[in-house]
């Protein structure tokens, strides 16, 4: 099941939110920024290697971390010199032998975005509250509905005491999951740690609980 | 039915043809092969050849209608450009360029999101190496299986090999040439090697380029025109030549030396 995790704007939160999901899911992530690649660096071959066919995806998945991880590479040469359209095969060889794969996309409505997506199972759209953040959540819902792939949760990031979940989901049509402004958790994410490893009682780590209970509901419709 | 008819033009050694297809009067499937003497050189979108173009001309569905179809090739434009190679009614077919179906109609519909050549810092040797290259450096000092899977997903280009069995006369020089990387470099020589391998997989890639997505694929590896000038213009056979003709002389000087330990301790 590849599941892509986006949203659009940079910032909101989208690395966060892939890196948790997986972990819930006990599934891979992996990160499709290729110019600008937030998850943590793995040794060996990269997300780079593979879409420019120097390695095979299975050797480029890392399973030593706290969350099986494909890393992408941090230079600009590699980024360049991978092939975007390879994306797809290698998202569905990962999908093969993994049960779920996360696919943290980067920013913008570039083909980096499309090409997640429009392989995906489903999508997981991040937000945050604002005007700007919300109007570009928008424009990738479009792009997913253009890409026939379904909206399954939005997740209305960084929420504050009382979220407008309501009118988020009602303008992005699907259900918010709000998980709330915690250091704790952008501590752990700096840490390349899961937050339900450092604080599981933690409300963010709850909320990504039930983010991923409504995932595996999804997936099973 | 349908009406066929082809036009030619040279300007600048690159011939250009026009089709035109006429007055469908349903959806066909059309193939249009190209006659002239050399490849053809497809409309692209963001760095990809349209939907329906191949090596050979066009092939796809065109809705009812009116269509013209063009391309470029180097040869010369000698007796006709082109011909409708077959054209049969496909009245449900879906025509091309009608959905983002295959990969590639994303990258052309929503942009290619590689970084520009420009933004790509020349070659040097600052240039921090690839995961690629660091495992391929690093791959005498460990033994796992990342360094394994990684050394064989770059093998040594096949033309080193070759030069390699006809010139060195040294096991150690064809040893380190045909990818039996059983010992590790000096940690001086690593990285330059490592850009070699490099370097040298990639102007294979260019020598063995016989398709244009081949060719495109290479070139774009290389950063460009500039890049495969650069490449071209580097030196790096007789750097490498250099290299090992040097270390070859230095290593028989060396087995020449048989240093006498346990005399000199007395010595001591």
């Amino acid at each position: 099941m590849i599941l892509a995790v986006t949203g659009g704007k940079g910032g909101v939160g989208k690395s966060t939110v892939a890196y948790n999901l997986a972990a819930q899911l006990d599934g891979v992530v992996v990160d499709g920024d290729l110019a600008m690649a937030d998850l943590p660096e793995g040794h060996g071959p990269d997300l780079h290697d593979v879409l420019a066919g120097r390695a095979t995806p299975d050797e480029a998945v890392r399973e030593d971390g706290p969350v099986t991880l494909l890393p992408c590479g941090r230079t600009l040469a590699g980024a360049r010199a991978a092939d975007p359209t390879r994306l797809a095969d290698a998202l569905e060889t990962i999908d093969h032998t993994h049960r779920w794969v996360v696919v943290d996309s980067p920013a913008g409505l570039r083909a980096d975005v499309g090409l997640p997506l429009a392989v995906a199972d489903m999508a997981v759209l991040v937000t945050i509250g604002s005007t700007a953040a919300l109007a570009d959540a928008l424009r990738v819902r479009e792009l997913a509905r253009e890409l026939d792939t379904g909206l399954c949760r939005v997740v209305l990031n960084r929420a504050g005491a009382d979220p407008e979940t309501e009118a988020v989901a009602d303008r992005l049509g699907a259900p918010v999951v709000s998980v709330p402004d915690s250091e704790a958790l952008a501590t752990a994410q700096r840490h390349g740690h899961p937050i339900d490893r450092t604080a599981p009682d933690s409300a963010a780590a709850v909320a990504f609980e039930s983010l991923a209970a409504a995932v595996y509901a999804c997936s099973s419709v | 039915m349908v009406t066929f008819d082809c036009s030619a033009s040279h300007h600048d050694g690159v011939t250009l043809v026009t089709v035109f297809l006429r007055d469908l009067e349903t959806s066909m499937r059309v193939t249009v092969r190209n006659c002239l003497d050399g490849p053809v050189w497809p409309p692209r979108t963001e760095g990809l050849p349209e939907t329906g173009w191949t090596a050979t001309g066009f092939s796809g569905v065109l809705p009812p209608g009116s269509h013209a179809l063009g391309y470029a090739t180097p040869a010369q434009p000698d007796g006709t450009p082109a011909e409708l190679a077959d054209a049969v009614v496909a009245p449900d077919a879906t025509p091309v360029g009608a959905g983002l179906d295959s990969p590639a109609d994303v990258v052309r519909e929503l942009g290619d999101p590689s970084p520009p050549a420009d933004a790509v810092p020349a070659t040097d040797p600052s240039t921090p190496p690839t995961s690629a290259e660091t495992a391929l450096r690093d791959h005498g000092s460990r033994s796992s299986p990342i360094a394994d899977s990684d050394g064989s997903a770059t093998p040594p280009a096949p033309h080193t090999a070759k030069d390699s069995g006809a010139t060195a006369t040294h096991g150690s020089v064809t040893d380190t040439t045909t990818g039996d990387y059983s010992e590790a470099f000096p940690p001086e020589l690593g990285p330059w090697i490592a850009e070699m391998t490099r370097r040298v997989d990639r102007a294979v890639a260019l020598a063995e380029a016989d398709t244009v997505p081949e060719a495109t694929s290479a070139v774009r590896e290389v950063g460009g025109r500039e890049g495969v000038q650069e490449l071209a213009n580097a030196g790096d056979e007789r750097q490498l030549r250099l290299v090992a003709r040097r270390a070859s002389q230095l290593a028989d000087q060396r087995a020449a030396a048989t240093i006498p330990v346990e005399t000199l301790t007395k010595i001591t």
